[in-house]
């Protein structure tokens, strides 16, 4: 027999095994009347009919001889209908072995196995698996294997009605579903992959997890089957994380997959999976969204992202947001809205910008010149104004004694002042340097540093020049 | 428009619109968000003190009194002049915020206010700052969004690249293509952060040379989003004198994300017009995270801004150069986050930088912490600072553990330890902190937050200048009422009917 295809050569294994195993419901002694029977046909007609009530001879034949008379009597009752997804017709097997101009009896497969020639007329048995494979040639490695095209041996499981819920339950995991990935990854290709599917699931088994089953025709193209939903109640829908989510990158890109794959997004999300974290939905978003599977009640749940908003962003996104927002690049109100900016950027008036105990830390920030206070606080305001309850601002130029560091601080508190002038102005009003630096009310001391552009300043508020110059400040220095 | 005059302009403008039109009334919604807030701060102030020259011993400018405090003795004069810790005061300020959001007047229509009153208690009400300012209009406005455009009209902020600021005036912004956006905002200026006019008073209570003239804002915004990879903005504020005689300020600014294959290229550039000066020069790359580690390195120039109000800017403020590197490693379900940085800055020339007596001009700054959470409700959180500069340095760890509640809140004890950071002072000693916080969600619109830190005073060495042995505690009650507008995850109580 030339080649046929190779999964087909390895299911029948499986099937000859299948077969085996139920050899015990027909135990009938072949060898003690092999002197009896000349054909095997004479019993089993239906192997040549395709009858299936004619594969086994009733009981009443055997009171023929064993009628308590002439032998003892016997209790035998032929196997009822087989109860199997094998997908095995004689007839049609013995029409394809004569078309390949082979031949087969059946002593070809029901003695195979037995020595040649064999010891005793009869000697038959189930076909043995390996039987299969003596003609059939096959490339899967085994069974269960990935590539085997499990409807070419098996029907599936609604052509399949004969099998109870308990043999359903009993098939045997293949290898590759216990892959992690192999969520991910299950969809079938072809029309052939989603036979191979339908001959151990139904569409209750997708049902199970997919939120859009009733979209796609993979699963449309299944049927419902009771038996598989008695298996499939109870059991909670799995969402195992595909490797692409475990990404540090990936809560900031997802968008971008999500409106290139929505449909993929389907399987899994439903419109809350979303709205969780887009509460306001830009146009892009809400496209997407508007188009994901609502909740079904009593349907698939949906992965459940509650508290997706904990970890949306990298951990050092706190520190470096700001571009990000004021450019634009994430979009923040399709999550945020302008409250939840508010809570910490209404300036003074916020009280979640800064931790509890910032109060008594600030220092820090300020002294470092990472906080950027002035882009919130006034610091003529907000700064001095607490600064002069707590007593650490000024009250007057000379009758202050608090840098104490500098025995010699009036001579050394230019460099300081230039370099750190938002701390000398959360504490020292602007006449306090006035005293000194006033051309008219002070000493005339100028503070004016390399390159100040005089000219520049007046031009743009002359008014502030006059605080110190009298006149013309320009023609004055 | 006073304070008063406007929150009734907006108080009756509501009324009389839900009034105006029973049908528009019928299909109108209010919700109240409100904060009530109370603080217990413990603190001794400094206070400026004398002692008889000759009661204290020693020689030279800087001298100490018998019992630790430094003083400024100046030769031939009768007395020594310092500072020292007065007694203990307390305060306990209070501030009960609202924010009203009314909508149904139709598609896009919007009215919303933020109001605060204020007022404080204990032995020194004043301790807390603007206690005796009873009430704030924070905000309100009115708001007219569509797809394309939105108006607001009011007492608004705006936060963009260059910080906060907040106006009484108008505010449109544009969306003609997806993508890009236009925003504009044209009205009075007020004081950053106080919602106050520039001659208010709330300036001239705290500074002499305080503005004689309102302001005048125009700000403009362009952000553009070719590309989820790449986003742009530039912005432009102008502040003017009310009678044109001068600036406030003049600011531009231009900055732009470039992101791919999980990496990241910010860069930010500020100009002060007004004052000729490039404020911030920032340019940051963030590797992709490689084996759940991710390097940032980040190099900026910062100048400080002053406005042309004040005399700041013609001292010649000096910026900073810096290079920053940070990195971040998490593990891939997120329950364990180590976090490390450092930073270099170098200071400009201020042209005083030599002689006797001058200080460093350069800082620098090491920090790290992590976070972890071993079980799923718990974490644990901890780090260390420590940044060394002109005139002072600083050094500060803390850690806690945080106890989650789910959706209920959560309730955390946390410790800290800091050395004191006064610059250009004599200073020294740790103080140390422990407290709690909690946050609860009482029911689905009703929250409650609090904390109690109290913080003890180590080492004071031979210099008790400071007393930071202090109790400070803060409770905050937030609740809502009103309209649910459907941005939460609370089902409609009544869900509407399918034909």
């Amino acid at each position: 027999m030339k080649k046929l295809t190779a999964p087909l050569a390895v299911l029948l294994v499986g099937a000859g095994a299948l077969m085996a195993s139920l050899h015990s419901t027909d135990d009938f002694p072949h060898e003690a009347h092999q002197g009896l029977f000349p054909v095997c046909e004479g019993c089993h007609l239906g192997v040549v009919t395709g009858v299936e009530a004619d594969l086994f001879p009733d009981a009443a034949s055997c009171t023929e001889c064993h009628d308590g008379v002439r032998e003892d009597e016997v209790d035998w009752t032929p196997p009822g209908p087989r109860a199997t997804n094998l997908r095995f017709f004689h007839p049609e097997h013995q029409d394809l072995v004569d078309e390949e101009g082979e031949s087969a009896t059946c002593q070809t497969c029901h003695s195979a196995l037995a020595p040649d020639p064999p010891p005793v007329r009869m000697a038959v048995a189930m076909a043995p698996p390996e039987g299969c494979l003596q003609c059939h040639v096959h490339d899967a490695v085994d069974h269960l294997a990935s590539t085997a095209e499990c409807a070419s041996c098996h029907l599936t499981l609604p052509e399949a009605d004969r099998l109870s819920v308990e043999r359903i339950a009993g098939f045997p995991l293949p290898e590759s579903h216990e892959d992690p990935d192999f969520v991910a990854q299950h969809a079938p290709e072809t029309s052939l992959d989603l036979i191979s599917c339908g001959v151990c699931h139904a569409r209750n088994t997708c049902e199970r997890c997919h939120v859009n089953a009733d979209r796609l025709e993979e699963i449309a193209g299944l049927e419902r089957d009771d038996r598989v939903a008695i298996l499939e109640q109870g059991r909670l829908a799995e969402y195992p994380v595909p490797a692409t989510h475990l990404d540090p990158g990936w809560d900031w890109d997802h968008g971008t997959v999500a409106f290139a794959e929505t449909a993929r997004c389907s399987n899994c999300h439903t419109q809350p999976s979303c709205t969780e974290c887009h509460l306001e939905g830009g146009e892009r978003a809400s496209e997407v969204i508007a188009s994901l599977p609502t909740p079904i009640p009593d349907g698939a749940p949906g992965v459940d992202l509650a508290s997706a908003g904990d970890r949306v962003h990298p951990p050092d996104f706190d520190d470096r947001h700001a571009t990000f927002a004021a450019t634009g690049a994430l979009q923040c109100t399709e999550c945020h809205s302008q409250q939840y900016c508010s809570d910490c950027h209404a300036a003074a008036d916020s009280r979640d910008f800064h931790p509890d105990n910032f109060l008594e830390r600030h220092a820090l920030e300020v002294f470092a010149g990472s906080g950027n206070c002035q882009s919130c606080h006034s610091t003529e305001a907000f700064c001095r104004d607490c600064h002069e309850s707590a007593g650490v601002a000024s009250e007057g130029r000379l009758n202050v004694a608090f840098h104490t560091a500098q025995p010699l601080w009036i001579l050394s508190h230019g460099q300081a002042a230039r370099i750190g002038l938002e701390s000398c102005a959360s504490c020292h009003r602007q006449t306090d340097c006035l005293e000194c630096h006033s051309t008219f009310l002070g000493r005339g001391v100028n503070p004016h540093g390399p390159g100040f552009d005089a000219e520049g300043m007046a031009a743009r508020n002359r008014v502030t020049c006059q605080w110190c110059h009298l006149g013309d400040p320009i023609g004055d220095d | 428009m006073s304070r008063g005059g406007l929150l009734g302009f907006v108080i009756v403008g509501l009324v009389a619109l839900s009034m105006a039109a029973p049908q528009v009334a019928e299909a109108q919604s209010v919700r109240i968000t409100g904060s009530t807030s109370l603080r217990y701060i413990e603190m001794r102030p400094f206070v400026r003190d004398s002692v008889l020259a000759e009661e204290v011993g020693g020689a030279g400018l800087l001298r100490q009194t018998a019992d630790g405090h430094v003083v400024r003795c100046v030769a031939a004069q009768t007395f020594c002049r310092g500072t020292r810790p007065a007694d203990e005061v307390s305060t306990i300020p209070a501030m009960q915020d609202l924010e009203i959001s009314a909508w149904g007047f139709g598609e896009g229509i919007r009215a919303f206010a933020h109001l605060r009153g204020r007022t404080a208690w204990g032995g020194d009400p004043e301790l807390w700052p603007r206690a005796d300012d009873a009430f704030d209009l924070l905000t309100a406005y009115g708001e007219f969004n569509r797809e394309r455009f939105r108006v607001r009209a009011g007492r608004q902020w705006v936060t963009s690249g260059l910080g906060f600021y907040n106006f009484d005036g108008l505010g449109l912004t544009l969306r003609p293509v997806t993508g890009l956006a236009l925003e504009g905002q044209v009205g009075r200026s007020l004081v950053r952060g106080l919602n106050e006019q520039r001659t208010g008073g709330a300036l001239e209570a705290i500074e002499q040379l305080a503005p004689i003239e309102p302001g005048l804002m125009l700000s403009t915004q362009v952000r553009y989003r070719p590309s989820p990879r790449l986003s742009l903005a530039a912005l432009y504020h102008r502040d003017v004198r009310d009678d044109r005689a001068g600036l406030y300020s003049e600011l531009a600014r231009a900055e732009g994300v470039f992101r791919f294959g999980g990496a990241s290229v910010e860069g930010a550039l500020e100009r002060d017009l007004a004052g000729g000066e490039f404020n911030e020069l920032r340019l940051r790359a963030r590797t992709p995270p490689i084996r759940s580690t991710a390097l940032a390195a980040e190099v900026r120039r910062y100048r400080p801004y002053f406005e042309l109000w004040t005399i700041w800017g013609a001292f010649s403020p000096v910026g900073f150069d810096e290079g920053r590197l940070d990195l971040t490693w998490a593990r891939a379900r997120g329950d364990l986050i180590v976090r490390g940085e450092a930073s270099y800055r170098s200071y400009d020339d201020t042209g005083l930088d030599r002689g006797v007596g001058r200080f460093r001009t350069d800082g620098w700054g090491l920090g790290a912490n992590a976070s972890w959470s071993p079980r799923e409700l718990w974490r644990l959180e901890g780090g260390y600072r420590m940044e060394v500069g002109f005139g002072a340095a600083r050094s500060e760890g803390h850690g806690g553990v945080q106890r989650s509640l789910g959706e209920r809140g959560h309730v955390a004890l946390r410790g800290l330890a800091f050395q004191r950071l006064y610059e250009f002072r004599l200073d020294h000693g740790v103080v140390v902190g422990l407290g709690g916080e909690t946050s609860l969600r009482l029911t689905d619109r009703v929250q409650a937050m609090g904390s109690l830190t109290g913080y003890r005073h180590l080492d004071q060495g031979d210099r008790p200048d400071m007393d930071w042995n202090q109790l400070r505690a803060n409770l905050r009650l937030r609740w809502t009422v009103g309209a649910e507008p459907g941005v939460t995850r609370e089902p409609p109580t009544d869900p509407p009917e399918v034909p």
